[in-house]
């Protein structure tokens, strides 16, 4: 038996990254979620072109019209094709739930993690914050937070970083002021997830088997306690975005979401709701590509955590 | 097994959920004042009603909550809805403009019309047996135009000597132009002849209040236990966000309603899809007047049913609604570009189409039953014209014009118009429009600012008669020192505000009018604001209710008129 | 742990200052106030009802009045909108409301969702795994403003077993329970599961496995504690929100609660109700979270809160 490493390896080498693609495509359902989220996404993106009628050509004659062969979904209040302002709301109600829920992801996982691993004086300061947040009227924040950027961003004399930000809000319907808002007082039930299972986990043998082998806290943190919180992660982050949908299109419930004649999904569901009994496709189509989608991201999630096992450390 | 345990603990869940489902019993209304016998039976949509006997007098109608029951601080249709069954005053009118004396038996009015003397009537009492007198009148008079009463309808008692004086500069309320000269007889000075001040004396703010009940209980003296009222009915029970009861006053001194109960089933705002559906079940019998719109995407379903298409009930309201324009901005200024706006609106669309609600076409800013008014004199609606107008003022197919701004509070009705009108004025007149929605405060807040003065373009506003007279249009809203204060659209013309303070005092009513009329034609030709529609209202009834007439002004449902079949 | 626990019931009046603090200056600074309406008010109302309302002292004495007000007598103050009413009459009105309501929908959410979750984990990928999960997203994410409606319509205007809306009768509590149910329900579920296929794979199940013990066994006493961590997280939050009244479902249901008034009183600026609510709210969460806590250390008793 030769022992100077000059045996061919029986099995070739994989970087955790291409181990975790492949576990992914072998998970059936995850790899179905993801081709429907591309799907939508790009539907979304060349909207003009899949959709045969401008989303904005009104015909009053002709509203509330159920499906037909020239109408694929039917019309909505104003006789415009459903179909075409079904891909146009899916610019941004995806757009809101991925941007918010990064946003969210970036915040609160670090606090969670923090707060957690290290407890005592720092989890309380950071927890009791976090109740502080909580409590506070949303609604409240939102409205000020969108009253302020209207008046800065409507103000002609806007330039600089102001115009900037500006343009970016116009491209997004007007909503920019929602994402921030949202997201500030939204990031708060992932840092408390994060941070609970950080407090169970770090009692674990593998952790002080890990610190007992001289591990810095903050290569313990990066390295075992984050990615063991990925399961949790991922479940919070497939229900933060039909969440960040509805809350936006419940603000617009107040005036606070999207500008005509920009629509999202959520708003198309507030739309629609009035006319349940007497013209059903007005929501059916809507609440059918918001539970899809949400169902995608579902499996898909159940497929990353799975695939992400690679990055966990301890023994299957 | 655990998985079978599991199992079964779901299936067990389930069968809870679906046997709470299952009817045990008919749905019995709930029980809340044990006073007649509780028989009505649940209406459901296909069947048809058995009656073998007599139904109970009972009307349930949908609601939302009433914020304030004092007459004195009113600030919504609701509140004055059910104030002017449990209180009177000293006259009404009728939708014909007849007035009738309620409280006042006969009255004297001066050859110089500033002072107006009232006889009260022998009879009336007070909920708790004690007679209504003059002096209640005084009392309420003075206290509601006392500024810390802080009334929002203090204005209606302007007219009277030295309101706006108290109200607005400190002088004290004792020194408001109304007596009590004895009992029964109430002597009131104004500051200068108003013919329109018998039409205020019908409204809420006017109405006689009980001095001690309100010394004794401070704010919360409109509680049902400690309420005292004057009118037909009786405030029995108000279970918050939930119901509001009222009952027939047995002891009312002029002919006794047929009704004994009415009860205000209570639904949140913006409710009228549960409204619906709740008068759908059977458990109201109409949908009410001051709250609740069929909602647009209902009305073809309704309308297509035989039975509910029968008891739709359209009824004609007293006011405009319009789009109100900052005339200061200088693509506005002209008001040939306000009329070529106007004239390029399909207001039958608007309101069949779009909009899906009752209404005619508005070609004046006021309504019908207003004296004055001249629709034909007005731009009407001619799209080539529209076209011309514009090119006149300098902006030929829209060339030039920048872009249009319309804002709106945010609610479905004004967003569907909003659209529209976006696709309408781009299509006709080759202007871009933007549409701007703020949530209800803020919009409030930001169009009675300067952001608007200087800003602004359009929004969307409209007036409804708090009282049917000329003017409460004509000088309410149009004059150039009153503009400031309610739609701010910075038209001024002197010719009309010399008309109409003219026509305010003036106590010839033939000479009345003409003023009236000639303001009229200032008005067409300057064209302030663009007139869209008249509002119209449109509810439902159940057919065995007779006697519901909303009266013209504010829709509002009198109980006295109603019977149960 | 008692001791922990006492530090923690006093933690919870900085967090309730902290809130009224930051309340009362967000108050200050929202655009539009209490008496903006249609109708034009004078100027010299305006301040007349600024004046009633003490609305003209200085900020600091405001602040200091108000808490003064609430700590002291309890007393939150009148409600500007509703006028005869105070923001204590408002809470005791429908807070019992909503919490009962509250309260049976938490239950079927646990009832129904854990048990899904569970038996979800048991055979992932397996045809009742994707039914379990189709119907926990489907329960989620089509809004309340749209299942309730779907609901009334079937069970009560088609079917006429229930009544459209209200809170008189038990009858009137089940749609609403339900639908306020559902997404609560598939959050259980959903974190139940992910939790659950975390654990199995650790060593101590390993361990028990080899050791022979029955999978039920092992599920329970061991796997399902420490993977009900996470339903506990989120289950004190949405029990918190849950009590205090849900707008959407109070609204579609018309039943009379305390969650709508979360959205008029600041939709009407009614300051006092919404400084009512607020408070109430944060107070509910603190302790909903002082609970959480204390249960993650009776489901793992490894976790300590040095």
């Amino acid at each position: 038996m030769v022992l100077d490493g000059s045996l061919p390896l029986a099995r070739e080498v994989r970087s955790p990254w291409r181990d975790t693609w492949l576990r992914l495509k072998e998970h059936r359902m995850a790899i179905l979620g993801l081709a429907f989220i591309v799907l939508v996404a790009l539907s979304a993106f060349f909207a003009d072109w899949v959709a045969p009628i401008p989303f904005t050509l009104q015909d009053s004659t002709r509203a509330y019209e159920p499906p037909t062969s020239e109408h694929w979904m039917g019309t909505d209040q104003l006789g415009r094709d459903l179909f075409s302002r079904l891909l146009q709301g899916a610019r941004i109600s995806l757009s809101v739930g991925i941007m918010t829920q990064m946003i969210i992801l970036i915040i609160g996982v670090p606090i969670g993690a923090i707060a957690g691993y290290f407890g005592g004086r720092v989890d309380q300061a950071l927890m009791r914050t976090i109740d502080v947040m909580y409590s506070f009227p949303d609604l409240l924040i939102v409205i000020i937070v969108m009253a302020s950027m209207r008046a800065a961003f409507r103000d002609p004399r806007a330039s600089g970083v102001m115009g900037v930000l500006a343009s970016v809000d116009s491209a997004f319907g007007g909503l920019l002021g929602v994402f921030v808002a949202l997201a500030l007082v939204s990031w708060l039930t992932v840092a408390r997830l994060v941070r609970g299972q950080v407090l169970a986990l770090r009692e674990r043998d593998f952790i002080h088997a890990a610190r007992a082998s001289g591990a810095s806290r903050r290569s313990i943190l990066m390295r075992h306690l984050i990615p063991n919180t990925v399961g949790v992660i991922v479940v919070a982050a497939t229900f933060g975005i039909p969440r960040a949908i509805i809350v936006e299109a419940s603000l617009s419930f107040i005036g606070l979401g999207v500008q005509a004649p920009m629509t999202s999904w959520g708003v198309m569901l507030l739309e629609g709701y009035k006319a349940l009994r007497a013209s059903p496709h007005l929501i059916v189509f809507p609440a059918a590509a918001l539970s899809l989608t949400v169902l995608a991201y579902n499996f898909l999630g159940d497929g990353l955590r799975d695939a992400l096992d690679p990055w966990t450390g301890h023994s299957r | 097994m655990l998985a079978l345990r599991l199992v079964g603990l779901t299936l067990i869940s389930s069968i809870v959920v679906l046997f709470a489902c299952t009817p045990s019993q008919p749905a019995t209304k709930p029980t809340d004042v044990p006073k007649a016998a509780e028989s009505s039976k649940p209406v459901e949509a296909s069947k048809p009603a058995a009656t073998a006997q007599p139904r109970e007098q009972l009307f349930r109608v949908a609601s939302t909550n009433p914020p304030v029951l004092d007459p004195g601080l009113i600030t919504d249709a609701i509140s004055i809805d059910v104030v002017n069954n449990i209180f009177e005053g000293l006259v009404a009118f009728d939708d014909k403009g007849t007035i009738s004396g309620v409280h006042a038996e006969r009255w004297e009015i001066s050859p110089d019309q500033t002072t107006y003397t009232f006889t009260l009537r022998q009879g009336p009492t007070w909920s708790d047996g004690q007679p209504v007198t003059a002096k209640d009148y005084e009392f309420a008079w003075k206290r509601n135009i006392d500024p810390k009463t802080a009334s929002d309808y203090a204005t209606t008692l302007y007219p009277v000597k030295n309101a706006v004086k108290i109200n607005t500069d400190g002088m004290e309320p004792s020194e408001l132009g109304v007596k009590a000269t004895d009992d029964r007889t109430l002597v009131v000075t104004l500051e200068e002849p108003a013919a329109y001040f018998l039409r205020l004396a019908s409204t809420w703010t006017l109405f006689p209040l009980r001095e001690d009940i309100i010394a004794k209980h401070g704010e919360k003296w409109v509680d049902p236990d400690k309420i005292v009222t004057n009118g037909p009915f009786l405030l029995r029970e108000w279970k918050q966000d939930a119901q509001l009861t009222l009952e027939r006053n047995d002891n009312y001194w002029g002919p006794k309603p047929t009704l004994q109960r009415a009860v205000y089933r209570i639904f949140p705002e913006g409710g009228s899809e549960q409204a619906l559906a709740a008068y759908e079940a059977g458990e109201i019998d109409s949908l009410g007047t001051t709250s609740f719109q069929i909602p647009a995407a209902q009305i073809g379903r309704i309308q297509n049913d035989q039975k509910l298409k029968a008891e739709l009930k359209e009824y004609a309201e007293s006011g405009t609604m319009f789009i109100t324009v900052n005339n200061r901005l200088p693509h506005l200024k002209d008001p040939r570009v306000r009329m070529a706006l106007g004239a390029a609106i399909d207001r039958n669309l608007v309101l069949t189409q779009v909009l899906r609600r009752s209404g005619t076409a508005a070609y004046t800013l006021q309504p019908d039953g207003i004296v004055g008014r001249k629709p034909d004199i007005w731009q009407k609606e001619d799209v080539a014209r529209a076209k011309q107008l514009l090119a006149d003022a300098g902006f030929p197919e829209g060339r030039g014009f920048p872009d249009l701004t319309f804002t709106y509070n945010t609610s479905e009705d004004w967003r569907l118009l909003g659209e529209h009108l976006q696709q309408r004025w781009k299509d006709t007149l080759g202007i871009n429009v933007k549409l701007d929605n703020m949530e209800f405060a803020t919009f409030l807040k930001w169009r009675r600012g300067d952001e608007w003065k200087s800003l602004g373009h359009t929004f969307r506003g409209g007036w409804f008669s708090d009282y049917e007279d000329p003017n409460n249009w004509y000088n309410v809203l149009w004059d150039s020192h009153e503009d400031p204060g309610m739609f701010n659209t910075g038209w001024a013309d002197p010719e009309y505000d010399q008309l109409v303070k003219q026509a305010q005092s003036e106590l010839d009513r033939a000479k009345r009018e003409q003023l009236y009329g000639q303001a009229e034609e200032v008005l067409a030709r300057g064209y302030p604001a663009i007139p869209v529609f008249h509002y119209g209202g449109r509810t439902l009834v159940k057919s065995y209710v007779t006697g519901f007439a909303p009266t013209r002004v504010l829709g509002l449902v009198p109980l006295r008129a109603i019977a149960i079949n | 742990m008692g001791q922990y626990a006492f530090r923690r019931v006093l933690a919870v009046f900085p967090v309730l200052l902290a809130v009224y603090t930051v309340t009362f200056f967000l108050f200050q600074i929202t655009p539009g106030g209490p008496w903006d309406r249609e109708r034009p008010v004078p100027r010299e109302v305006v301040e007349n009802l600024n004046r009633k309302y003490g609305l003209d002292r200085p900020m600091w004495q405001q602040y200091v009045d108000y808490l003064a007000g609430v700590v002291t007598r309890f007393d939150f103050g009148p409600s500007y909108k509703r006028v005869s009413r105070t923001v204590t009459d408002i809470i005791g009105d429908f807070l019992p409301t909503s919490a009962t309501l509250g309260i049976v929908a938490v239950g079927l959410a646990v009832a129904i969702g854990i048990p899904l979750g569970v038996l979800s984990a048991l055979r992932p990928n397996s045809a009742l795994d994707h039914l379990a999960s189709f119907l926990a997203v489907v329960g989620y994410s089509i809004p309340s403003f749209i299942i309730g409606p779907l609901l009334i319509w079937i069970c009560a205007l088609w079917l006429g077993w229930l009544p459209t809306g209200g809170a008189d009768t038990w009858r009137h509590y089940v749609l609403p329970a339900i639908t306020l149910s559902l997404a609560p329900l598939a959050l259980f579920a959903r974190y139940t599961r992910s939790a659950l296929l975390d654990v199995t794979h650790a060593d101590y199940v390993r361990t028990a496995r080899a050791k022979g013990l029955r999978e039920s066994m092992i599920v329970v006493r061991h796997a399902l504690r420490n993977a009900l961590i996470p339903v506990a997280t989120i289950g004190g939050v949405i029990t918190a929100e849950i009590i205090v009244g849900s707008f959407y479902v109070e609204t579609v249901f018309a039943v009379p609660g305390l969650g709508r008034y979360f959205v008029t009183s600041v939709t009407d600026r009614d300051y006092p109700v919404l400084m009512g609510v607020t408070l109430l709210l944060a107070g509910i969460v603190a302790i909903a979270n002082l609970v959480v806590d204390l249960v993650y250390a009776t489901l793992d008793p490894r976790i300590r809160y040095n």
